[in-house]
């Protein structure tokens, strides 16, 4: 394996932190990752207590229960378009999950339900955007790992991305955010990606 | 105040990223019925602000210069016509002070911004504008002398 650079290890240290982040945390970082509207739509991380440079310093913030899951993404007013009574944390799932290409890093069997919530409930993403979440398996679990295949791929429109963890645990993570970084690097969207936004945004 | 959804919140900002996309949401927004509703955010997001009204730049052949067509003019004739139209004698002054601020806005030369596509399409709003609006307003006529003129 090549030698780790310092800035690819300290992607991995955010994306292996993140793993450990409260759901807020870990879906905002995963926003930010995939150059979501997210300064656009700013109004939703203050909301829910999560600036950008919170997000940025990976600061974890208090735990989020079901019951706050429920009441931010109630489905009553899921396709308000009224700025009075609109639920602007499912204006941004909505935008995010139609328009933006989403990796979930750190969702652990425990909170299946509420990613289930979110997805199935929620709308699916529209021609090459799609989701995949990344999780960690041991090679004994490889029932499991099929199992869980299929139950993404089906219930929640995701494409699950395993790694080993056989050797080094959690820390292949690391790893897996290096790789991802080296064959992904951030770049600034296209003026035709802005226009599209645009025109997504207001239709 | 109009309010406005998050997305619609989130679109004008994309417009004040750059001249480029503040043109594709003009034209965005002028394709839709409701576009009057957007008149209030876009003018408190700035995208009426004179520094916006661009000047000259050096064309592609040495020795000449273009004038750039500042992309808020059709919104903002349409927005005059509907003031016209419907006698809004309030969007018509807020209309008017667009025009007034754009007018007499001045370079640190102290010259106004030469753009005469400007001035043209100001001319034009003023037409469409009520009457009463054109004539109460304390607009100084030497600020809109060479809007008059065309350059």
């Amino acid at each position: 394996m090549p030698p780790k650079s310092s800035s690819a290890r300290s992607r991995g240290v955010h994306g292996f932190e993140a793993a450990r982040a409260s759901h807020f945390t870990r879906l905002a970082l995963s926003c930010c990752t995939a150059q979501s509207p997210l300064r656009c739509v700013g109004g939703w991380l203050i909301d829910a207590q999560v600036s950008t440079a919170e997000c940025g310093d990976l600061k974890v913030v208090s735990p989020v229960e079901t019951s706050d899951y429920i009441s931010r993404y109630a489905a009553y007013n899921r396709s308000s378009n009224d700025p009075q009574t609109e639920n602007p944390v499912l204006t941004f799932l909505s935008f995010l999950f139609q328009h933006r290409t989403v990796l979930f890093i750190g969702y652990g069997l425990e909170e299946l339900e509420i990613l289930e919530y979110v997805l199935t409930k929620g709308p699916r993403g529209t021609g090459e955007v799609r989701h995949y979440i990344l999780q960690g398996y041991f090679s004994h679990q490889e029932t499991l790992l099929r199992n869980m295949d299929a139950y993404y791929r089906n219930e929640c429109g995701i494409e699950l991305v395993p790694f080993r963890r056989d050797e080094k645990d959690w820390e292949q993570l690391l790893d897996v955010i290096e790789a991802f970084a080296d064959g992904m690097p951030a770049s600034n969207p296209l003026v035709q990606q802005e226009m599209q936004d645009m025109e997504n945004l207001l239709p | 105040m109009t309010v406005l959804t998050i997305n619609e919140r989130a679109f004008i900002d994309k417009m004040k990223e750059s001249e480029e996309l503040a043109r594709h949401g003009f034209s965005l927004l002028l394709k839709r019925p409701d576009f009057l509703r957007f008149f209030e955010p876009l003018r408190d997001a700035g995208l009426f602000a004179p520094e916006r009204n661009p000047g000259p730049e050096p064309a592609p052949e040495q020795g000449y210069v273009r004038i750039p067509y500042w992309s808020a003019l059709d919104y903002l004739v349409e927005i005059a016509k509907q003031a016209g139209t419907t006698n809004d004698l309030a969007l018509a002054n807020q209309v008017m002070e667009i025009v007034r601020t754009v007018s007499q806005w001045r370079e640190t030369d102290g010259q106004p911004r030469q753009n005469y596509q400007t001035a043209r399409r100001f001319t034009e709003i003023l037409g469409h504008l009520p009457r009463s609006v054109r004539d109460e307003s304390r607009l100084h006529s030497k600020s809109l002398s060479w809007a008059c003129r065309g350059q």
